[in-house]
């Protein structure tokens, strides 16, 4: 090849292309979403164009503190390499027949975060809508003994122990509330007269999870009952 | 050698020399043994490209092309499935039961405390499966809904002490079709037999305590009740 | 250029392109010695994290109490290790030795370049540490933390900066193919490397606009990156190695052209039946399958240069690693093509197929090519020959069977747990148990691969360090019995 402009014009303009037909375009059609009411109504004005009806809440809720600290030690941990965070459509993949969400997700489900984390690997289960599947206190107590050792509650699973997270002590006076529940006689609870409670990262990590739910429609996403 | 190598500075008086004394340096016959074996760099021939492959690729071009506008769902934002089907996507309002409307607020609004369940957590949030604040007098449970609630009361036999907040036009400013929703789903949920609360029912309680600005206390919720509306009877 | 080669200064035989290549390859010694050192220290520490993060997929109490080795971290250790360590400092080396022997340009100011090559690792070891100790971003292939990338993306910058100006004092006027890759390479990573960390990491764009530069950014450091990379080192080692010119001019420039056009938007093929618009994702999908013009292309391309001279190959380490990366070349991009279609994905996706194919074409193809330029570079280099043929042959068949068993665990393995977790009947915990004895596979073809890498290392370090190396006047090391001397 002797044709200097031409090569160099085709390696600038082969990224080019796909720098703007892939990044620039996304973000030109979804970097403008704004969060929504789960339906649109005919506005009083024009009936054919659709509008959100007032005073009805706006979806995806904004992530509160603790949940945030939670998605810190999410990142820093890499559960990503395990757990995805997206739901495919029902008919696609078993997503949905697995009872990991009640629709799909799509792109405004996450507007409200400063870090996607889509994830392409399911060592583990989805967790888009785990809020949704282990919930109350029971669930929390439940992700803490997960955590602790996934052996308690999942027996077989590859899922590593986080007991870094925790801190075993010498009970002292009456036991923290915060302690892990451990079934009886399991083998993984700690000696008579000790506790295992959460550390604050710990904690922050099963706020995180239990905060993450796909429980609202979005007019282009609505929920299938 | 007709070429003097371009690393050798020697002029050539000294080059004689230069060689000779090449012939005993081992590197130097390192040197000249992997220059010597040392190919050609490398060019091209100019074989032609076969012609039946050009017809594969014209073949898997037009492939390309048919699939991208099958697929595509008309490139626009708000398509997620390949079978995208644009005038089918006009967003019809989905007409669901009051009962329904009422469990999705609950999900959203009401069961990180409350739980999913209704069970509420012991000491903290007051269970409303079973909570005769709930069930009973309707326009008890709309006035918490409206105004919130604070302080002690008493619930299933236990003492909680809590602040709850406000769902009407001084708090979370919910509409009256989910506020009667929620209602509705909170009084007929986990063995809770009681009646429905109608839109038109809440609108009524609303003008009535919209006004108010204060959170209702246990004792002040059980005076000046009106009457049960007859249009809700129990079911 | 057929016309030309007569008086070409390329043609056999000339005692001046000799010297001046000889002259080229001082020039760039130091330099390129040390990238390659770099290069074998990372691959020796990539390994080490691999065989921790292989065994722990299987054995999660093993070193558990550990934080910093938990295994999304060791994991993401090992990628960057092996990516931006020895995949980078190998494509320094060997890339830009190539750069400067095709533009016939000696590398001038080396000692700028080898305090680059050296912020250059500094840099990345205090990203992997930094992963190590819990700030990894968790964004897949960039993974390394925001403190350390900007010292990443200057010493990348200063490196990158020699292949230019090798190519801008290049002497004579015909363009090889082998240039337009390394050169295309070289202008591309520091773009896509630099879009990705303002997109997501310094001014996150919002919501699954990352994802989508995150995939066109991880695909395309393979895509446009290494794999422009080793198909340079290949066109350029195929022909000088067997003294014979390569099939076809024009098979390389539609191989190049197609790869430039189509291979840059496959990426987002990652993302099938994922929260971003379809048409980005069927987009996607065309240009996966479009690949398979350009792969078809090159295979040929090479086949045919190759064609007959077989037992050239075997004999050759250079080319016994070159075509088998070659071959892999093949086989890799055709899977990953069939792998783009929906109905494939929607078993394949979110599966150690997955991880299966991105080794294939990281190690099979890219990995191999390099070991097969070092296998060349490295006596012109030193002036010295290898100094055993055992060791080269252990590391061939350590790396060849290594790979090929670790792909066919993780891709049969992939596949079964893809089919069972489509199935919902299936507890989603048995998908996870069957993959168990996969992953056990794989951990043993890692070890395989450690084995290839131990005397892949000790062979250079004895290259290096050893004063009874085999001197070069007493031939090349060679894999097998031959009556004539020869090239490696």
């Amino acid at each position: 090849m002797k044709n200097l402009p031409l090569l160099f014009c085709g390696i600038f303009f082969a990224l080019a292309f796909s720098f703007s037909g892939l990044i620039l375009s996304s973000h030109k059609q979804l970097g403008s979403l704004t969060r929504t009411t789960e339906t649109l109504v005919p506005s009083d004005n024009d009936p054919t164009v659709m509008v959100m009806p007032e005073g009805e809440p706006l979806f995806p809720a904004m992530p509160g503190g603790i949940e945030q600290q939670g998605k810190e030690v999410y990142i820093s941990m890499g559960c990503i390499y395990c757990h995805t965070q997206q739901i495919r459509r029902s008919g696609f993949g078993a997503d949905f027949d697995r009872g990991w969400g009640p629709r799909q997700t799509v792109a405004r489900d996450y507007i409200t975060q400063d870090r996607v984390l889509l994830g392409t690997m399911r060592a583990g289960p989805d967790l888009a809508n785990v809020g949704g599947r282990i919930f109350q206190q029971g669930g929390r107590d439940w992700h803490h003994l997960h955590l602790y050792n996934p052996q308690i509650t999942s027996e077989g699973s590859t899922m590593p122990p986080f007991a870094f997270l925790y801190e075993e002590r010498e009970i002292d006076g009456a036991a923290s509330k915060d302690a892990l529940k451990f079934p009886p006689d399991s083998k993984y609870a700690p000696a008579a007269g000790y506790e295992v409670v959460p550390t604050h990262r710990a904690k922050a990590l099963v706020e995180y999870l239990l905060s993450l739910k796909i429980n609202y429609s979005l007019p282009e996403a609505p929920i299938i009952e | 050698m007709s070429e003097q190598p371009h690393n050798s500075s020697s002029n050539s008086n000294s080059r004689e020399a230069l060689e000779k004394a090449a012939m005993q340096d081992e590197h130097m016959q390192d040197v000249h043994a992997q220059l010597m074996r040392e190919k050609e760099e490398p060019h091209e021939g100019f074989s032609p490209v076969p012609i039946f492959l050009m017809f594969v690729f014209a073949a898997l071009c037009f492939w390309g092309g048919v699939y991208l506008v099958e697929y595509s769902g008309n490139f626009q934002a708000n398509a997620f499935s390949p079978h995208f089907d644009p005038n089918a996507n006009a967003p019809k309002p989905v007409e669901i039961s009051l009962y329904d409307r009422g469990a999705k607020v609950f999900r959203n609004q009401c069961a990180a405390c409350h739980q999913a369940e209704g069970n509420g957590v012991p000491g903290v949030y007051p269970p409303l499966e079973g909570s005769t604040w709930v069930t009973g007098h309707p326009e008890v449970v709309s006035r918490i809904l409206i105004n919130g609630l604070n302080g002690k009361i008493e619930v299933k036999g236990n003492s909680y002490n809590g602040n709850m907040p406000a769902f009407g036009p001084s708090g979370l400013a919910l509409s009256e079709k989910d506020l009667a929703g929620v209602i509705t789903f909170i009084r007929q949920s986990w063995g809770n037999d009681a009646s429905e609360v109608t839109e038109q029912m809440i609108a009524d309680y609303s003008a009535n305590y919209s006004a108010r600005s204060t959170p209702w206390t246990a004792a002040e919720l059980k005076e000046g009740l009106g009457p049960i509306p007859e249009a809700a009877p129990a079911e | 250029m057929s016309n030309s080669s007569n008086e070409s200064p390329y043609s056999a035989n000339s005692a001046a392109v000799r010297a001046e290549l000889s002259e080229i390859d001082s020039s760039i010694r130091s330099a390129a010695l040390f990238f390659v050192i770099s290069a074998v220290s990372w691959l020796m520490v990539g390994t080490v994290f691999a065989l921790l993060a292989a065994f722990k997929a299987h054995e999660p109490d093993f070193a558990s109490t550990f934080e910093f080795l938990t295994f999304g971290r060791v994991r993401s250790a090992h990628l960057n290790a092996m990516a931006l360590g020895w995949g980078n400092n190998i494509i320094f080396a060997v890339g830009l030795w190539i750069m400067a022997r095709l533009c016939r340009a000696p590398i001038n100011h080396k000692g700028l370049l080898l305090v680059a090559g050296i912020f250059w690792n500094i840099g990345l070891t205090v990203g992997i540490a930094g992963i190590l100790k819990g700030d990894i971003t968790s964004v897949e292939w960039l993974e390394i933390p925001h403190y350390a990338t900007p010292l990443l993306a200057i010493s990348y910058a200063l490196i990158g900066v020699w292949g230019v100006m090798a190519f801008r004092f290049r002497k004579g006027d015909h363009v090889y193919v082998s240039q337009w890759y390394i050169l295309a390479a070289l202008f591309w990573f520091p773009w896509l490397y630099v879009v990705a960390q303002i997109m997501i990491i310094w001014f996150p764009a919002r919501g699954v606009v990352q994802s989508v530069t995150n995939w066109w950014f991880a695909h395309n450091v393979l895509g446009l990156w290494l794999t422009p990379m080793a198909l340079g080192t290949a066109y350029y080692l195929i022909p000088k190695v067997l003294g014979r010119p390569i099939y076809s001019y024009y098979l390389s420039v539609l191989g190049f052209w197609a790869l430039a056009i189509f291979y840059n938007w496959a990426g987002v093929h990652h993302l099938i039946g994922g929260p971003i618009p379809v048409w980005l994702i069927s987009a996607g999908i065309v240009a996966s399958v479009m690949m398979v013009i350009p792969v078809i292309v090159v295979g040929i391309n090479h086949h045919m240069s190759v064609v007959g001279l077989h037992k050239e190959v075997w004999r050759s380490p250079t080319l016994r690693f070159i075509v088998f990366g070659a071959i892999s070349y093949t086989l890799v991009s055709l899977t990953g093509s069939a792998m783009a279609l929906r109905s494939v994905n929607e078993v394949t996706h979110f599966t150690h197929f997955t991880v299966g194919h991105s080794h294939h074409g990281v190690y099979a193809f890219f990995t191999m090519i390099m070991f097969g330029g070092v296998y060349y570079m490295m006596p012109r280099l030193l002036k010295r020959e290898w100094p055993s043929a055992s060791l080269i042959k252990i590391h061939f068949w350590a790396s060849a069977l290594g790979i090929t068993v670790m792909v066919v665990a993780l891709q049969t393995g992939g596949w079964i747990q893809g089919l069972e977790m489509n199935n919902a009947e299936i507890p989603f915990l048995e998908t996870v148990q069957n993959t168990i004895p996969w992953l056990k596979a794989r951990s043993i073809s890692g070890v395989m691969l450690t084995i290839g890498h131990i005397a892949f290392a000790i062979n250079i370090a004895w290259m290096l360090f050893a004063a009874g190396a085999v001197r070069a006047k007493q031939g090349p090391t060679l894999l097998a019995d031959t009556k004539e001397g020869g090239n490696v």
